[in-house]
């Protein structure tokens, strides 16, 4: 008994001291190595200590969002920052997120946010084709999406895993858009290509900048981080002749959720990342997110058309597809 | 023996706390048999299946027979660089294999030491080989172990007057390999494990396996009924067939020989004596590349259309670490040792008591033990967030989620079944009248447990501690699925840099980690050491 002092550091190092400052918790779908430093920021400036959980490339989103699911009784979960808007939107439906109110609401367009205030997109992506333009001529460059079944490219497209982050988003709004049945045949066709499926959207750019596979769908953020490094690559905006489908916009989103411990302090994240210069930021950094912010600037190197078509899809409905979109998926692309 | 009801009970207790986090998740596709059907997902199943047995036979046929030269060799021969070589196995044996993988990365990978263009053909046929050939490099230490422990525990007398009349070749193919069937199987086994319950390396080079897709149904799905039925129905498979090999070897006959080296003059100028020496050198030499693969990452720096390599680079990026996560290391080395202790002291008392039970009680002990070790990790991490939101009015299921409480919980629970093998093999093998001479003498059944594991194992308790320690470090899986935010340990942060890419961040902590562990195994050897000399 004399001894049981000692066990008193051991009982703090185990269970954690009580918290004495104010501190908020976020869930970050989004690269530990863009977002951390807008959260230290937002620590710096506020003093509310940010505890974050991150996870990895390929099943990002994914795995955080079923945490959350699974913690609905008692949350501990403020803030959801998630790098794409499917697996927002499957907790909205499942009615575990708040209502936010952001001061710069109404700096963002109405199709970038919900309705009721539950979700808050900011910092896209645009779903591109990554070419590498050492082993494609530029006549022969593919222009829709269709294209990518052709036999030619037999061995030399690659695809990140479509069952997490924006690959996801782009089958389920695909399928929304065009429908089960166009789905499955260009999933089968691409299945007759060969198509390589990597581990994510980087390794697919990578794949593509290094010559290994000469088309890849990735995300502008991937595809731009190519081009800076000096590779022989090229983005090319699908879809963009009359009547076609035309650029899927994924924006990251924010989300209260409901019943999280720290609800003031949570507010508090949410109106600082929705500002013009988080926005810049994300734009101007690394990371190359596109801004949604009306007066934020775009990122330097990436230049796409000014009338550039942008897919007309209601994230929701695309949402509400995701199990049956996941189950094709797995039918039509098996393991190797 | 007699273990007495404290022990009993505390036995009983330890065994409840194992198992009561994830009972409800194990049990709950026997309460709802419903959705146990497969007929659709039959298929893929069986191309799943297909892929992990092509890696597992593959990784086998090759760790088995090199593995046994490799042990032959540090044995038989005791070449003067054994020591070290024993501490870099054993350094091997406890390193996660996702730190593996980022050295071959390093070496090979697209922006490595010498990129090799299969390595950069992810998901494309080559990808198949490549996975197959990194588990079958990792398997290589735990192969070595088995055999050297085998060779360890047998004269070298029979080998010796066999090599006098016959040549190494003769004397492996007629004397020792019939001898060894059973740690053959073992080691086979051992290679396909890792194979059947860790992601990483497939989930890195996105070749789809049962352990992937195990990874990948629980992101998606969130634990599927069905999941968990199959793995428990192919983890139990296992642990029973598992079960039954080792049996044999945890009896109370053999002893660890002293003099395992072979005295034959002239013995090490033959021709296959020269080649198992070769082998064993190439083997040590494969297993460091990835090594070599991190420390040319660390220290390059690239420019223009080169680069340089300078040891400033190497000093820039190792302080660079310990500025940025030096605390975080520290933090979850502590976190380690916690779990390394409290699964010691689990393991120790459980095996205890399973060494005064009866066969058939025992043969069930090791068949729950195994089945903990193969059950796939995701499974059993979402099993644990699925018990802390348990209704709780105390708050302390809360308190344990939200803090290191849980890591060490999920650290202890991968670590203890792995340390109650050890302590069974050891125990297992004492003479039962040691233990009945105390008794007689008068000595409790709590004061022989005490003098068993702290008076005659002492050495074992601190190798158990060490090796537990260790690889509770490098335990990944779970600690990522449960790990509360702002509480990040070194696996985990190794693990989500890999997949943006290798760089010298990542191969910093890659370093940091080996050497940490390093540490530890070279600890863990030395008292090993200590405790045979004595």
């Amino acid at each position: 008994m004399r001894r049981a002092w000692l066990l008193i550091p051991l009982l703090m190092a185990v269970v954690g001291c009580a918290k004495t400052e104010p501190e908020v918790v976020v869930y970050c779908a989004l690269d530990r190595e863009f977002a951390e430093p807008v959260l230290q920021s937002f620590e710096k400036s506020t003093g509310v200590r940010v505890r974050a959980k991150y996870d990895s490339e390929s099943t990002k989103s994914v795995g955080l969002t079923e945490l959350i699911l699974r913690e609905k009784d008692r949350p501990r979960c403020d803030v959801f920052w998630n790098n794409e808007i499917l697996q927002t939107l499957r907790l909205d439906e499942a009615g575990l997120l708040a209502k936010a109110e952001p001061s710069q609401e109404e700096s963002y367009p109405p199709v970038f946010r919900s309705p009721v205030g539950t979700w808050h997109g900011l910092a896209a992506r645009i779903r591109v084709l990554l070419v590498n333009e050492d082993l494609v001529a530029p006549d022969q460059i593919p222009r829709r999406l269709e294209d990518l079944t052709d036999p030619k490219w037999k061995g030399k497209i690659g695809i990140a895993k479509p069952f997490f982050g924006t690959t996801a988003t782009q089958m389920a709004c695909l399928a929304e858009v065009e429908g089960d049945d166009w789905l499955r045949q260009w999933l089968r066709g691409l299945r007759a290509n060969q198509v390589q499926v990597l581990s994510g959207n980087k390794q697919v750019a990578v794949a593509v900048g290094e010559g290994t596979l000469a088309l890849g769908l990735t995300d502008t953020d991937d595809a731009l981080a190519e081009i800076r490094a000096g590779k022989p690559v090229r983005i090319v905006y699908l879809d963009q002749g009359p009547d076609e489908r035309g650029l899927l916009y994924i924006p990251n989103t924010l989300s209260l959720i409901a019943g999280g411990p720290n609800p003031d302090q949570a507010s508090q994240l949410i109106n600082f990342l929705l500002t013009k210069e988080v926005e810049e930021t994300l734009a101007q950094g690394p990371s190359a997110q596109i801004p949604l912010h009306g007066n934020a600037r775009r990122p330097r190197e990436l230049v796409w058309p000014e009338d550039a078509q942008r897919m007309g899809v209601h994230f929701s409905a695309a949402a509400r597809r995701w199990d049956a979109v996941k189950q094709l998926l797995m039918e039509e692309l098996p393991s190797p | 023996m007699t273990v007495g009801p404290a022990l009993r009970g505390l036995g009983a207790a330890i065994l409840a706390i194992l198992l009561l986090p994830i009972g409800g998740t194990l049990l709950a596709p026997f309460l709802h048999p419903d959705g146990m059907t497969f007929r659709a997902e039959l298929p893929r199943v069986v191309s799943l299946l297909r892929t992990t047995s092509v890696i597992a036979a593959g990784g086998a046929l090759f760790a088995v027979p090199v593995g046994f030269l490799l042990a032959l060799h540090l044995v038989r021969r005791r070449p003067w660089w054994s020591g070290a070589a024993w501490g870099f196995l054993l350094t091997l044996l406890l390193l996660p294999l996702s730190l593996q993988a980022s050295g071959w990365v390093s070496a090979f990978g697209p922006s490595g030491m010498f990129p090799i263009a299969c390595f950069q053909d992810r998901a494309g046929p080559m990808a198949l080989w490549i996975v197959t050939f990194i588990h079958a490099v990792a398997a290589l230490p735990w192969t070595a172990a088995i055999f050297a422990l085998d060779l360890q525990s047998r004269s070298p007398s029979a080998e010796e007057e066999g090599l006098l009349s016959a040549g190494w070749g003769k004397v492996i193919a007629l004397l020792l390999a019939p001898s060894m069937k059973r740690s053959i199987l073992l080691a086979i086994v051992l290679a396909a494990v890792p194979v059947f319950t860790d992601m990483s390396i497939c989930d890195l080079f996105a070749v789809r396996s049962l352990a992937e897709e195990a990874y990948l149904q629980v992101d998606l799905v969130g634990g599927d009924e069905r999941l968990t039925f199959l793995s428990l129905l192919l983890a139990g498979f296992a642990s029973v067939v598992l079960a039954a090999m080792l049996r044999p070897i945890i009896v109370p006959s053999a002893r660890i020989e002293t003099n395992s080296r072979l005295d034959v003059v002239g013995m090490s100028q033959t021709t296959t004596a020269r080649l198992v020496g070769t082998v064993a050198c190439l083997a040590v030499g494969m297993m460091a590349i990835p090594f070599v693969g991190i420390g040319w990452q660390l220290g390059w720096e690239s420019s223009g259309s080169g680069g340089s390599w300078s040891f400033a680079n190497v000093f820039d990026a190792l302080s660079s670490t310990i500025r940025l996560h030096g605390a975080m290391t520290l933090q979850s080395l502590i976190w380690s040792a916690i779990a390394g202790s409290l699964a010691t002291i689990s393991a120790a008392i459980l095996a205890w008591c399973w060494v005064a039970l009866g066969p058939i009680s025992r043969f069930v002990g090791l068949v729950l033990a195994l089945t903990f070790i193969l059950l796939p990790a995701p499974i059993v991490g979402l099993a644990l967030v699925d018990f802390c939101q348990l209704p709780d009015p105390t708050g302390l299921l809360a308190m344990i989620y939200d803090g290191p409480a849980i890591i060490i919980l999920g650290q202890s629970l991968r670590v203890t079944p792995w340390l109650f093998l050890y302590f069974s093999l050891l125990l297992g093998r004492e003479e039962p009248a040691l233990w009945e001479n105390l008794r007689v003498e008068g000595y409790g059944p709590l004061r022989l447990f005490a003098v068993a594991l702290w008076g005659v194992h002492r050495s074992a308790v601190g190798v158990a501690f060490l090796f537990g320690t260790a690889m509770a470090a490098g335990e990944l899986p779970v600690t990522k699925i449960i790990a509360p935010p702002g509480h990040d340990t070194l696996a985990v942060l190794i693990f989500s840099l890999l997949h943006v890419g290798t760089t010298r961040q990542l191969a910093a902590l890659a370093t940091t980690m080996s050497l940490m562990i390093l540490c530890l195994a070279a600890a863990a050897l030395g008292v090993a050491r200590f405790r045979r000399r004595n």
